[in-house]
């Protein structure tokens, strides 16, 4: 009976295999469904969403350093890319790759003194403050950023801007940071990002070196948030320290992930298509955004403590280890 | 007399006006087994955190192995052979038993690892079980570390800094709250890691515990060394009687 247990974790495995792959077939076949570009368009904000959630979700969700200015170093990735191809005519295919390699180096130099503070208020305090810093520095260089003005006609990466190119971008950019998220989480790394979740102290003394992992993963996440922020702006063409650099971004990470479920791979990027699709559906709340969040944030606290994902794979443990129990009665 | 495989040299603590340590010298050789006894707060604790690396001594030096380690970060020393348990436990409560005491097995040991090695992984895993056999936790290894009870978060506080392949232990107070029957197999379980050579120091109220292991006992009161010796010249001695055991406690730790 005791293979009985087996077969449901092996079980359990070939699922999440299966479902992925069903998943993303579907995102591959949708252009040949939806006719209406604008659903495309939707699409393309969710897994720009997705992709910048499921990094944030693996510094804060796995390695439990909760950075509130993330959406500075997407920012980053947007403004450098867009700046590099508009003033010196550089090809977005390239600059995009610099965004990213942007958003890293300035991650590092955000993570390398806040991520030696220990205590969680002291790093939420601190990558928040960073974010505001590069916001407000980016709004009040006007002369290369032209501040709230915003940057206009910045460069496409398909000449005609045709939008089931950009979408089949965005499925690739998509599936490509999923599977690092993935393989990370899984690898001794990811152990041990889980590990300083739970106490800095015993991971310390169990040979991880705490404050390496932590600038490690934050640079990561910031290379991904780069390149997501590098796309967003060749795609959208238009670039203000409000859109892309706005704190209210964070605020969408945060409730994306914990409606989702933080700390799991599937919670973010569910949490991300739902609640984009919805404020798409519910076009009228665009102006009640945050009263939307923070009624959604309440909610899913009070009712769904891990977020939809995580509330999902609780039932599935719980009932699998009754069946567990169960079985070994019998046997 | 053996080699030694930790010395401390007059070390001192303080934390802001409360001096916890005040100059300690004292020393572990190889394959001993050594008792660390004194009343609560007499800055044991602060004396393994020292050792471990995670607090920094104040004053005075910390040697492992004849290095230097005063100043050196809590991973490494732990990669150099110093494995520890908390009095406080600190299980990662939200991996399993078996996740909690790989990780020890993937990080503890080598100071150059490639952490996305799925190899790695896997090896330590294999390591893990071995050693939860060996403690007598592998019908737990499925189970969250967050559901444990004590005894058994004690036992996995050892697993895991088994995994790193420590050449010294140090154990805080992994024998009290136990049940008289529980003593009796932790004890029994010391001896046997012990037996696969490695250094025991030990932190323990249960005098019966330590009587049995030790083979010398230092005896710390108000951040000061009070005495040394082998069980038998401690727990005769007037002034430790007088600081810490008692007349009950001697005749109790007499008896053992
Ligand atoms: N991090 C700390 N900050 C301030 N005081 C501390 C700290 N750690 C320990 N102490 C103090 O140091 C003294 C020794 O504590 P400890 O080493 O835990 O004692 P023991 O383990 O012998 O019971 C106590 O007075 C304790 O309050
Ligand atoms: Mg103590």
């Amino acid at each position: 009976m005791k293979i009985l247990m087996k077969d449901i974790l092996e079980r359990r495995s070939r699922i999440a295999g299966i479902s992925s792959l069903v998943f993303f077939l579907a995102l591959l076949i949708l252009p040949f469904l939806l006719t209406n570009a604008y659903y495309l368009h939707v699409l393309i904000l969710c897994m720009i969403y997705a992709c910048i959630t499921s990094a944030w979700n693996m510094i804060a969700g796995y390695a439990g350093v909760f950075s509130f200015g993330f959406q500075a170093l997407f920012g980053i990735g947007a403004y450098v890319s867009a700046l590099l191809s508009m003033r010196l005519g550089i090809s977005p295919w390239i600059s995009m790759w610099a965004g990213a390699v942007a958003a890293m180096a300035i991650g590092a130099v955000v993570a390398i003194p806040s991520l030696k503070l220990k205590l969680l208020p002291y790093i939420c305090i601190a990558t928040m403050c960073m974010g505001e810093i590069i916001r407000l520095a980016v709004a009040n260089f006007t002369t290369l950023t032209r501040g709230e003005m915003g940057l206009t006609n910045i460069p496409k990466l398909f000449a005609d801007g045709n939008r089931t190119a950009y979408y089949y971008l965005a499925v690739a950019m998509f599936v490509l940071i999923l599977a690092v998220v993935v393989k990370i989480v899984n690898s001794p790394m990811g152990m041990s990002m889980q590990a300083m979740k739970d106490s800095q102290e015993a991971s310390e003394s169990l040979g991880i070196n705490i404050s390496r992992t932590k600038i490690r993963i934050y640079m990561i996440g910031a290379f991904m948030a780069g390149l997501v922020g590098a796309f967003y702006a060749h795609y959208i063409c238009i670039l203000t320290p409000t859109s892309a650099l706005g704190s209210s971004l964070m605020t969408s990470y945060v409730a994306m992930s914990l409606i989702g479920g933080i700390g799991t791979i599937v919670g973010p990027v569910l949490g991300s298509f739902v609640i984009t699709i919805a404020l798409e559906v519910l076009r009228a709340l665009a102006d009640y955004r945050m009263i939307f969040y923070a009624l959604l944030i309440i909610v899913t606290i009070i009712f769904l403590r891990a977020g939809i994902w995580g509330s999902v794979k609780e039932i599935f443990i719980s009932r699998a280890e009754r069946f567990k129990n169960r079985s070994k009665e019998q046997g | 007399m053996g080699r030694k495989v930790l010395q401390t040299e007059r070390v001192t603590k303080r934390f802001g006006g409360l001096t916890a340590l005040n100059q300690v010298t004292m020393h572990v050789e190889e394959g001993e087994i050594v008792g660390l006894i004194g009343p609560n707060g007499a800055g044991k604790t602060t004396l393994f955190n020292t050792v471990a690396g995670a607090y920094y001594a104040t004053d005075g030096k910390v040697f492992y192995d004849g290095e230097d380690i005063t100043h050196m970060q809590p991973g490494r020393r732990c990669r150099m052979g110093i494995g520890r348990t908390f009095q406080i436990t600190k299980p990662f409560g939200s991996l399993t038993v078996l996740e909690n005491v790989a990780i020890g097995a993937m990080f503890g040991k080598n100071e150059k690892i490639n952490s996305m090695s799925r190899a790695l992984k896997e090896k330590s895993f294999v390591k893990a079980e071995e050693i939860l056999e060996f403690m007598e936790m592998s019908h737990k290894k499925d189970a969250k570390a967050g559901t444990l009870n004590v005894p058994e978060r004690k036992r996995l506080e050892i697993c895991r800094a088994l995994a790193t392949d420590p050449k010294l232990l140090l154990l805080d107070e992994v024998v009290a709250g136990l049940n008289s029957s529980e003593v009796g197999g932790m004890v029994e379980l010391i001896r046997r890691v012990n037996k696969r050579g490695v250094t025991v120091l030990m932190i323990e109220h249960v005098m019966k515990a330590v009587m049995q292991l030790a083979n010398r006992i230092y005896v710390l009161n108000f951040g000061e060394l009070l005495a040394e010796g082998t069980p038998e010249q401690v727990v005769s001695d007037p002034v430790v009687i007088e600081a810490y055991l008692g007349k009950i406690g001697q005749r109790e730790a007499k008896r053992c």
